[in-house]
C-alpha cells in the first residue's frame, strides 16, 4: 500500500513538473532526446583543420588580439534568386544547417538581440552551423549604416542586404506562415526544413537548444 | 496502521488527479488560441478607446462602402514612413464611403504618445488604443503597418501591405488602393493578401 501511494505521489509530481504538450509530442520529444543522447556520444568536435576551413569560408569582421575591430568584408546585396539559392539545402555547398536572421538598423529589438547572435555564431560556427544575416535596410545603407553596425557588433557571419522590389515572394519563400515582422530568425536543417523559428527578440537559451539538437542530429 | 496507509493512498490519488486536471487545462488553453481572421471571414464588432479614452465601436466608425483598419505605431520607422500616405488615403476615400481607422496595439506606446504622435504627423483619421493587444490577437496582426480592408458587410477582402515600397519614389504596386478601387467598382479583389516587412507589434508577452 505504501509503495502504491509513493508511486502515485511521484506520478503527481511528474505531471506537475512536465511541460504541457500533447501526448504524441511528448513521445516524439522523448525519442528525440534519446537520439540526442546517442548522437552526442557519436559526435566529435571538428578537427582544428576543419574548424579553420569553416572560419576561412566566412567573410566578415574579425577582431585583432588587441580587441580592435578589423575591417569587415563588404555586405553583399541579395536578390530573390540569391535567397532561393541560399535556402536550397541538401546539395554542396549547402549541406549544413542554416541559421538566418532578418534584421534592420532601424529595428530596435533587432539591434538589442545582435550581441546574442554574435555569441551564438562564435559558439556554433565551428560545429558546422552556417549562419547568415539579412538586412532589409534601404540599399543606400549598403556601405554605410549596415556595415557600420556590423563592425560595432564585431559580427563575423556573412552579411547580406536584401535588394528586391517586392518583398512578398521573399517572405513566402522563407516561411509562408511569416507575416514579415522583424526581427525574425529561422533555423533550417540540412534538408531545408524549418526546425526552429522566432519572431521578435530571440531567447538565446531556446535558440541554443534548437541548435544543439539540429547539430547533434546530423 | 492500515488506516494511515489508506489515508496516504487517498492523498496521493487526489494529488495525481489534480495534477492531471491542471495539465489537461494547460493543454486546452494552448489549443484554444484564436485563429487569425481569414480572407472572406466577417469581422465581428468590437469596441476600443481612442487616445482620449472615448470608446468607439467598429459599427460606428465603419464606412458605408468599407473600412480600412491599419495597425500603426508611433516609433516604428516603417509605419512612420507611411504617415503621409495613410493620411492621404483617408482623405481620398472618405468621400467615397471608405473610412480609415488606425489601431495602436503596442504595449510600449502609451495613449498620450499616440495622441501627440497623431497631432504631430497630422494623422486625422481615428486611432484607437488596443490595450493588451487583444484586437491584434483577434486579427492575428503581427507588424506595423499592417492593413485589414473590410467591405461594406465587414467581410475581410484584403490583408497585408499598403504598397510595395517604404520610399514613395519606388512604388510600383499600390495593393491597398487597388483593392479598395476594386470593391468600389463592384469587382473582386485581384490580390487578397500581400506581405511586407515591418516592425513587430510589441505585445505584453513578446
Amino acid at each position: 500500500m505504501t509503495r502504491a501511494a509513493l508511486a502515485l505521489f511521484l506520478c503527481a509530481v511528474n505531471l506537475v513538473a512536465a511541460p504541457a504538450r500533447p501526448a504524441l509530442a511528448d513521445a516524439a520529444t522523448t525519442r528525440a532526446a534519446v537520439a540526442d543522447g546517442v548522437n552526442r556520444r557519436k559526435v566529435r568536435a571538428p578537427s582544428k583543420r576543419k574548424a579553420a576551413t569553416i572560419r576561412r569560408g566566412r567573410g566578415s569582421a574579425q577582431s585583432s588580439d588587441f580587441g580592435e575591430p578589423l575591417p569587415t568584408s563588404p555586405v553583399s546585396l541579395l536578390d530573390g534568386a540569391g535567397i532561393k539559392q541560399l535556402l536550397a539545402r541538401g546539395t554542396p555547398p549547402n549541406e549544413r544547417p542554416l541559421l538566418v536572421n532578418f534584421w534592420a538598423t532601424w529595428c530596435e529589438p533587432c539591434r538589442l538581440e545582435f550581441p546574442d547572435l554574435v555569441k551564438i555564431d562564435a559558439d556554433y560556427s565551428a560545429r558546422g552551423l552556417q549562419f547568415v544575416t539579412i538586412s532589409i535596410d534601404d540599399p543606400a545603407e549598403l556601405k554605410t549604416g549596415v556595415p557600420k553596425f556590423l563592425r560595432a557588433m564585431r559580427a563575423r557571419m556573412p552579411a547580406y542586404l536584401l535588394n528586391v522590389s517586392d518583398s512578398d515572394p521573399v517572405i513566402n519563400a522563407v516561411d509562408p506562415e511569416w507575416s514579415g515582422e522583424l526581427p525574425a530568425t529561422f533555423l533550417f536543417d540540412r534538408h531545408g526544413q524549418i526546425v526552429f523559428k522566432h519572431k521578435g527578440r530571440i531567447k538565446p537559451m531556446d535558440l541554443r537548444a534548437a541548435l544543439d539538437k539540429v547539430l547533434n542530429d546530423q | 496502521m492500515k488506516k494511515q496507509h489508506a489515508y496516504t493512498f487517498a492523498l496521493a490519488l487526489s494529488l495525481c488527479f489534480v495534477a492531471m486536471l491542471a495539465r489537461t487545462m494547460r493543454v486546452c488553453a494552448a489549443v484554444e488560441a484564436p485563429a487569425p481572421v481569414a480572407i472572406g471571414a466577417t469581422v465581428a464588432d468590437f469596441t476600443l478607446p481612442d487616445a482620449d479614452g472615448a470608446t468607439h465601436s467598429l459599427a460606428a466608425l465603419k464606412g458605408k462602402n468599407g473600412t480600412v483598419l491599419i495597425f500603426v505605431a508611433t516609433r516604428c520607422p516603417v509605419s512612420n514612413a507611411y504617415n503621409e500616405r495613410m493620411a492621404k488615403l483617408a482623405a481620398d476615400y472618405q468621400a467615397r464611403g471608405v473610412n480609415v481607422v488606425g489601431i495602436n496595439s503596442n504595449e510600449t506606446e502609451p495613449a498620450a504618445e499616440v495622441k501627440t504622435h497623431a497631432a504631430e504627423k497630422q494623422l486625422t483619421f481615428p486611432i484607437l488604443k488596443d490595450a493588451g493587444s487583444k484586437i491584434a490577437d483577434r486579427f492575428g496582426a503581427q507588424h506595423t503597418p499592417e492593413v485589414y480592408f473590410l467591405n461594406a458587410a465587414n467581410k475581410l477582402v484584403y490583408h497585408g501591405r499598403i504598397d510595395n515600397a517604404q520610399n514613395p519614389a519606388n512604388i510600383t504596386a499600390n495593393d491597398l488602393r487597388d483593392a479598395i478601387d476594386a470593391v468600389l467598382a463592384g469587382k473582386p479583389v485581384a490580390k487578397t493578401e500581400v506581405k511586407a516587412f515591418g516592425c513587430s507589434i510589441k505585445r505584453a508577452t513578446s
